[in-house]
């Protein structure tokens, strides 16, 4: 079985945290934007859109999905279906938060950099991520972090939320030969 | 659902998931198309090549622009004329071509089977870009992606095909893919240019071209090639096709089908099969078709690719 | 001098209706004695050669009257010496050869040239058949006459039917007063078009194009027709329809001199085996369906269809590497058709071995006046022994043919001629 490592009111804060930590960030450019990325991602980005919303400050939220930008189409993570990108405004001149789940090795956060150059030059990038497993094989790190974990070599960390998940908002630590709770 | 096949090689083979899942895919794929940068680097360092033993403009053109776009290098062989009895088969050519390192081959020949013989002989992906009177699988595919696009859903729909079913591909492809998506499908034509028992395919056979108007939701008209058969033409006069079965603009609003989705596979007949302002009417969905076609193509050449390396990895 | 005593055989002969242990006494290379093996010892001579074939059904020398040597022309993918060598080994004794070589066998040179070529391989016995009209145009007659006396022992257009019915009935006229058969190929080219396959609900999936039955059927109608008008033996090659085996057999009721012939392609394989486009099932009439394959099978047994012939249509491997529907049509038959058939439809029980030797003895040989397909005293030494029970794999590298075009290739049978006997000296033996 899963290990239960933090419940709904360590995501309800920690969100509310970075969405401050966003907020305050002193950005090159005109504006900020937001950018998720799918799957959880994009949920994360519309719920820290929401709490800036809440606070007076609409930003623009944009979904990105990375797939098609992978390094690893031989380990057949882009057969399984990739999901619409929808970044309907310019991002030029703007700082882009771009917003994942779980940063580890930072090949998908690569992929996805290079993704969003194809729709402009942003002024900046900030990376935004709600845990960090540490373990990164490529020159990245996140700006904004929920918390670094450490995870045993052939497990994971899975972040539940309750928009998808029948758990609800939740952390699980899965160890090696465990099951996910579905 | 996960994609295994690395070979297209026709819809009769593939379930709907797998069909729905290239619908899927390619609805990404499009927005490709949409941006400034028209590129992304799935395909990075690929080759792709266009083999093409009969003369075909846009589909070769909507396969390689697929390719550039997923970023894959493209090459172009095409043959004119069938007499492969003589001299070089296709086997032995391809077997050439690919010995320069080709990753997939996307296939158009005048004889039905022949992407089948190819993927047997050569070890890289097949994609069938219509062969002889069989299969047109993308093709149909970028139908299905159109009429789910305009009409958003393919199941319980009604589709006329109306044309010389006998000799298209194009039929084939869609009758495999709507009856699968649960489309009731309709083949429409002159006697003569219908093939024997294709009931047992569970599709309706219709003669009549306002019964077809009336009843359908989208109407597939396809080109009509007068002149083709080696034993005289299975209709007396283009004169008297168009006036059965040509679609206009007085037949539609005859039976008040404004709501029809009007689709062709280019190039159009303007005048025969379809009038000139219903080929450019609000009906006519052409030029999405078009559209498709290309993010259609994108999504066969990544998934192929995709599971073409995964199954060299797991070996 | 060829002597030679089989001994311990269970002999089958339809045409004198011997089933049952004999032995076989052969001298000078003609059959001398078949019956008790205390007379046939007391008939034979000293320090004869004897063959124990003790465990193996002894046949009359089997016969194919229909076989494409492709000489002259395509000797590459067949010549009267290699077709010989694959007849023995397969049991054939007797052979009969098709005209539609390049050029087409349609004069009395070409008949002592076939005739040449036999003699000099040595192995089978192949009698040619001539062309009904010169160079297979279907224009004009060809000299029968002449090639009768250079031993053509019937005369066909095989490839194609003879295009109109005022040629076939001066033709069938002709050859009446000669007493030879006409052997036509039952095609009309008008409905087969450049049909690649039987035309129904498979064709239609695959989008080949397709040859109806009524292809082979109105030019089977038709020349019953003149069979009745001119008297002409008529000889119906390679039927493969239901509608084809109905008309015949309403034919024969009615007295019409025709006799008629199935493959044994069209006995064991339908549509259905080209779904993979293997051009090794692309033949010509096409593969058909399984109430065809029924009708062909209560026409052989009821005799309808006289004859088992195997249609051996070599190919090079080039050749039948191509797309289906540019491949030529054809498939070998010679070294399979016993082991097909024991495998399909005797040891299935389809039919008895008694229905399977007649088709492929006595009956061909009164088709063609071979005056062999007997185990007759003072017929030639023909006999093919057969171990019914002996499971073998179809090698292609092992055809004696040249070719290799068969889609029996790798599949496991059972049962095949082990020895193969003509005039007293044994031919062929399996290793």
């Amino acid at each position: 079985m899963a290990t239960l490592l933090h419940e709904a009111d360590w995501v309800e804060s920690t969100l509310n945290r970075l969405a401050q930590e966003i907020l305050k960030d002193p950005s090159p450019g005109k504006s900020k934007v937001l950018v998720g990325l799918r799957t959880r991602g994009a949920i994360l980005a519309d719920r820290l859109g929401k709490i800036i919303e809440e606070s007076g400050q609409g930003l623009p939220i944009g979904y990105i999905d990375a797939t098609m930008y992978r390094d690893d189409l031989h380990t057949g993570a882009g057969l399984k279906p990739i999901q619409p990108s929808e970044i309907n405004f310019d991002l030029n001149d703007r700082t882009v938060i771009l917003v994942d789940d779980v940063v580890c090795t930072g090949r998908t956060i690569r992929a996805a950099i290079g993704a969003l150059f194809d729709y402009g030059r942003p002024a900046a990038i900030r990376l935004c991520c709600m845990l960090d497993r540490g373990e990164r094989e490529l020159p990245i790190q996140p700006d904004f972090v929920g918390e670094n974990i450490q995870v045993q070599k052939g497990g994971f960390v899975r972040l539940k939320l309750k928009d998808t998940d029948p758990q609800g908002d939740a952390v699980y630590l899965v160890g090696p030969g465990e099951e996910e709770p579905k | 659902m996960k994609w295994t096949r690395k070979h297209l090689i026709g819809l009769e083979d593939l379930s709907a998931e797998e069909i729905t899942h290239i619908l899927d895919t390619a609805e990404t794929f499009r927005e490709v198309s949409t941006r400034s940068i028209k590129k992304v680097p799935a395909l990075q360092g690929r080759t792709v090549v266009n083999m093409f033993f009969e003369p075909s403009t846009r589909t070769n053109l909507s396969f390689s622009v697929a390719a550039r776009r997923l970023s894959a290098d493209t090459l172009a062989f095409s043959k004119a004329g069938t007499s492969v009895s003589k001299g070089e088969t296709m086997v032995d050519t391809a077997k050439n071509i690919e010995a320069m390192g080709v990753d997939i081959m996307v296939l158009r020949h005048t004889a039905a089977g022949a992407p089948r013989l190819l993927a047997q002989n050569v070890g890289c992906s097949v994609v069938n870009a219509g062969d002889g009177q069989h299969e047109h699988p993308t093709q149909a595919l970028l139908d299905l992606a159109t009429i789910r696009q305009v009409r958003g859903k393919i199941d319980g729909l009604k589709v006329g095909i109306v044309g010389d079913i006998s000799h298209s591909r194009v039929a084939r492809s869609n009758i495999w893919g709507l009856t699968k998506l649960g489309a009731k499908v309709m083949v429409v034509g002159p006697a003569t240019m219908i093939p024997p028992e294709i009931e047992r395919l569970g599709v309706e056979v219709c003669h009549d071209m306002d019964k077809a108007t009336a009843e359908c939701d989208v109407l597939n008209m396809l080109r009509i090639q007068f002149e083709r058969q080696s034993g005289g033409n299975p209709f007396p006069s283009i004169r008297e096709y168009t006036r059965m079965f040509g679609l206009t603009q007085e037949r539609i609003d005859r039976f008040k089908r404004h709501d029809l989705t009007v689709m062709h596979p280019g190039p159009v007949n303007r005048g025969i099969e379809l009038a000139p302002e219903v080929a450019d009417g609000p009906q006519s969905v052409i030029l999405k078709q078009v559209e498709n076609g290309v993010a259609i193509r994108m999504a066969v050449l990544y998934l192929v690719a995709g599971a073409a390396e995964q199954s060299r990895e797991s070996s | 001098m060829n002597n030679l005593l089989i001994t311990g055989a269970h002999v089958i002969d339809p045409s004198q209706s011997l089933d049952g242990p004999a032995d076989i006494l052969i001298i000078n290379g003609k059959i001398e004695f078949v019956g008790s093996a205390e007379e046939a010892k007391s008939k034979a001579p000293d320090n004869l050669k004897e063959i124990d074939a003790k465990g193996l059904i002894a046949t009359p020398g089997l016969i194919d009257i229909h076989v494409h040597f492709r000489e002259p022309g395509m000797s590459e993918e067949e010549t009267v010496a290699s077709g010989s060598a694959a007849a023995v080994a397969g049991g054939f004794t007797s052979v009969a050869c098709m005209p539609n070589t390049d050029p087409a066998l349609d004069s009395e040179a070409d008949m002592n040239f076939i005739t040449r070529e036999a003699k000099k391989a040595n192995l089978a016995w192949v009698f040619p058949v001539g062309a009904i009209t010169n160079r297979r145009e279907g224009k004009e007659l060809a000299e029968m006459g002449n090639m009768s006396r250079g031993g053509a022992v019937g005369f066909s257009d095989d490839g194609s039917a003879v295009p109109t019915a005022g040629l076939l009935r001066r033709a069938m006229t002709y050859a009446k007063m000669l007493d030879k058969p006409i052997l036509e190929h039952c095609e009309d080219h008008t409905l087969a078009g450049d049909g690649a396959m039987n035309e129904g609900f498979v064709s239609t999936i695959l989008g080949l194009p397709g040859i109806p039955a009524e292809a082979e059927e109105v030019i089977v109608a038709r020349d019953l027709a003149l069979a009745r008008l001119t008297g002409c033996r008529l000889h119906l090659q390679h039927l493969s329809t239901i509608g084809s085996v109905e008309m015949v057999r309403r034919a024969k009721s009615e007295g019409i001199a025709v006799t008629a012939e199935v493959c044994p392609h069209h006995l064991v394989l339908s549509e259905e085996d080209v779904r993979g486009y293997d051009p090794n099932y692309k033949v010509n009439p096409p593969l058909r369906t399984a109430s065809d394959i029924e009708a062909c099978l209560q026409g052989l047994k009821d005799g309808t269809l006289d004859v088992i012939a195997s249609d051996h249509a070599p190919h090079l491997d080039d050749e039948k590497e191509l797309e289906f529907g540019n491949a030529p049509c054809g498939m070998i038959g010679l070294e399979t058709t016993l082991g097909v058939l024991l495998t399909h439809l005797v040891h299935t029980g389809k039919i008895t071995l008694k229905e399977l030797i007649a088709p492929m003895t006595c009956n061909p040989s009164d088709v063609l006046r071979l005056n062999r397909g007997r185990l007759e005293k003072g017929l030639q030494g023909d006999v093919t022994l057969i171990n019914p029970e002996l499971e073998w794999t179809v090698d292609p590298a092992k055809f004696r043919s040249k070719s290799r075009n068969c889609p029996f290739n790798g599949k496991t049978l059972k049962g095949r001629a082990v020895a193969t006997i003509v005039g007293g000296k044994v031919v062929y033996r399996a290793e």
